[in-house]
């Protein structure tokens, strides 16, 4: 198979880097020569990875311009090759090459980000949320040993421009804010409610809060983490408010008493 | 031989998920699902996808086994084609006779093979532990391609014959790619058709393609022409009931469109069978 692999690593560098030297082993016609031949593969290969990064980032092409979309999209071809099975995950760092392309401009980079996110959640694994009904049973006495499941679909972001607003206003057909940055990062989160993905933005003592919990920590180390910004007293309060929340949200997949 | 005839299908595309479970359901025999597009954790693919195999056949169609590659096979991905085709009880497994990419590369398109003894053995041996692996027969469809290789030491309808008798495995033709090769190529598409073994094809493509002048490119993103419609004809007299669908990949017209259009295929087969 020696020839074998070296006829496709050759015809491979003609695809990828317009190597020519697979030109002598392609048969020849007048109508067509090999190098038209070879091109159409060639052409193929970057009209197909920018219409797979135009698929993952519809809302980034709209706010960028075909012109920008284009230029980053052929930066992001030249840098990355794929390794996907699927084409639907090549798009996993264009967020890194849009902060490069544009330091001056991290709303474009948050976009991508933004994007990348709601579509993990999109296809995210299935699992069933629990009702506050579930938690009825607990006794008192294991409440501060409860540990928590989250959905799979459930990410937690931070953005430091309003990325997300313009995300919103062009899902919307409306025409986006002024982009710009924010005095203080913002959290997110990002996540699936049955087929549906949903987002919003959190409160900083919310997302420490599910920071821990989602680390694994129990109920009684989320109401430590929040002990940080609330008295002692508010912070069972706060906690329990705020699982009562992710639970109607369909964030909470499971719990277990485990001491 | 291959499994029963399941009639007339269509590439089934997220556009028209709701339209097949709703005011066109049982429009179509049966379906094919793209294999990468279900290889996902959860959520609406797969939820749609369990949703039309509850009313429809379903066969999985995949782009990325890269069978001809000289890279190993990938055991994870074959593990989990697998695992989708058992999850849904799918018809048969297809993908390409082509390869992808070298050194972990993939360039996401087929390849074509040079047609030549060495590439059948190897052919041979990865087919063989690819149906292993996937626990079912493989289906391989012919490729439309834009180049021939100088070393090639048979036709592609003398190559195609020899590998499914040697690695037995079955065919999906696609008339379409038969088409555009032969123009590109300069050969009979008829030749190519007289010459693949009836009992072997599982499977027709019909799709569209661009003329691009002094050469075709096969886009799946316009209707069937006409000498497409004329060479199914004849594949139809020559192998009988064969399973098939069209397939739409871009500018994706509205299901009825589509419906008419298999109406189409449906009558040249009842016409061809008159006859």
């Amino acid at each position: 198979m020696n020839d074998l692999a070296e006829l496709q690593r050759s015809f491979q560098r003609a695809v990828l880097d317009g190597d020519d030297a697979v030109l002598a082993r392609i048969a020849d016609s007048t109508r067509v020569p090999a190098r038209t031949r070879v091109g159409i593969y060639a052409d193929a290969y970057r009209v197909r990875l920018r219409q797979a990064l135009a698929s993952t980032y519809p809302r980034s092409k709209q706010f960028l311009g075909e012109d920008a979309f284009d230029a980053a999209t052929n930066a992001y071809i030249d840098a990355h090759r794929s390794q996907y099975k699927s084409i639907r995950w090549y798009g996993e760092a264009f967020a890194q090459t849009l902060a490069r392309i544009w330091p001056q401009r991290p709303w474009c980079a948050e976009l991508a980000e933004w994007e990348w996110t709601i579509a993990l959640a999109f296809d995210a694994a299935d699992a069933s949320p629990i009702d506050t009904a579930a938690l009825a049973a607990v006794d008192n006495a294991d409440w501060p040993q409860l540990r928590f499941g989250f959905h799979p679909s459930m990410h937690r972001i931070c953005m430091r421009t309003n990325a997300p607003a313009i995300f919103k206003a062009l899902t919307e057909e409306r025409a986006p804010p002024t982009p710009q940055q924010l005095e203080q990062p913002s959290p997110w989160l990002i996540w699936r409610r049955e087929l549906m993905t949903q987002y919003r933005s959190m409160a900083v003592d919310e997302c420490d809060a599910l920071h821990a919990l989602a680390a694994g920590e129990t109920f009684a180390g989320m109401c430590t983490a929040l002990a940080q910004q609330h008295t002692e007293e508010h912070a069972p309060l706060r906690a329990a408010t705020l699982l009562r929340t992710w639970i109607d949200e369909g964030l909470v997949i499971g719990f277990e008493a485990r001491t | 031989m291959p499994s029963p005839f399941l009639g007339f299908g269509l590439g089934v595309r997220p556009q028209h998920y709701e339209a097949l479970l709703g005011e066109h359901r049982g429009s179509v025999s049966w379906l094919e699902a793209l294999t990468e597009n279900y290889l996902v954790p959860g959520g609406r693919p797969l939820h749609y996808l369990e949703r039309l195999r509850a009313e429809y056949p379903v066969a999985l169609h995949g782009v990325s086994m890269s069978i001809g590659s000289t890279d190993p096979l990938d055991p994870e991905y074959l593990r989990e084609v697998r695992a989708l085709a058992d999850r849904i009880e799918a018809a048969w497994v297809s993908d390409h006779l082509c390869w992808t990419g070298v050194e972990g590369v993939n360039l996401h398109d087929l390849l074509p093979l040079p047609f030549d003894e060495s590439t059948l053995r190897h052919l041979v041996s990865r087919i063989d532990e690819a149906q292993h692996r996937l626990g079912r027969r493989l289906v391989l469809e012919n490729v439309s391609s834009y180049v021939s290789y100088r070393t090639a030491e048979m036709t592609e309808w003398e190559f195609l014959s020899e590998l499914v008798k040697r690695a037995d495995c079955l065919l999906l033709l696609d008339i379409n790619n038969v088409y555009v090769s032969s123009v590109n190529h300069g050969f009979d598409p008829h030749t190519f058709l007289q010459h693949i073994p009836h009992d072997r094809v599982q499977q027709f493509h019909l799709a569209g393609h661009r003329n691009c002048g002094d050469y075709l490119i096969d886009t799946h993103d316009e209707p069937v022409c006409e000498a497409v419609w004329s060479l199914f004809e004849t594949a139809w007299k020559r192998f009988g009931p064969v399973s098939t669908m069209i397939e739409r990949d871009d500018n994706i017209p509205e299901l009825p469109v589509l419906l008419a259009e298999l109406d189409r295929a449906r009558r040249i087969a009842t016409c061809s069978r008159a006859a």
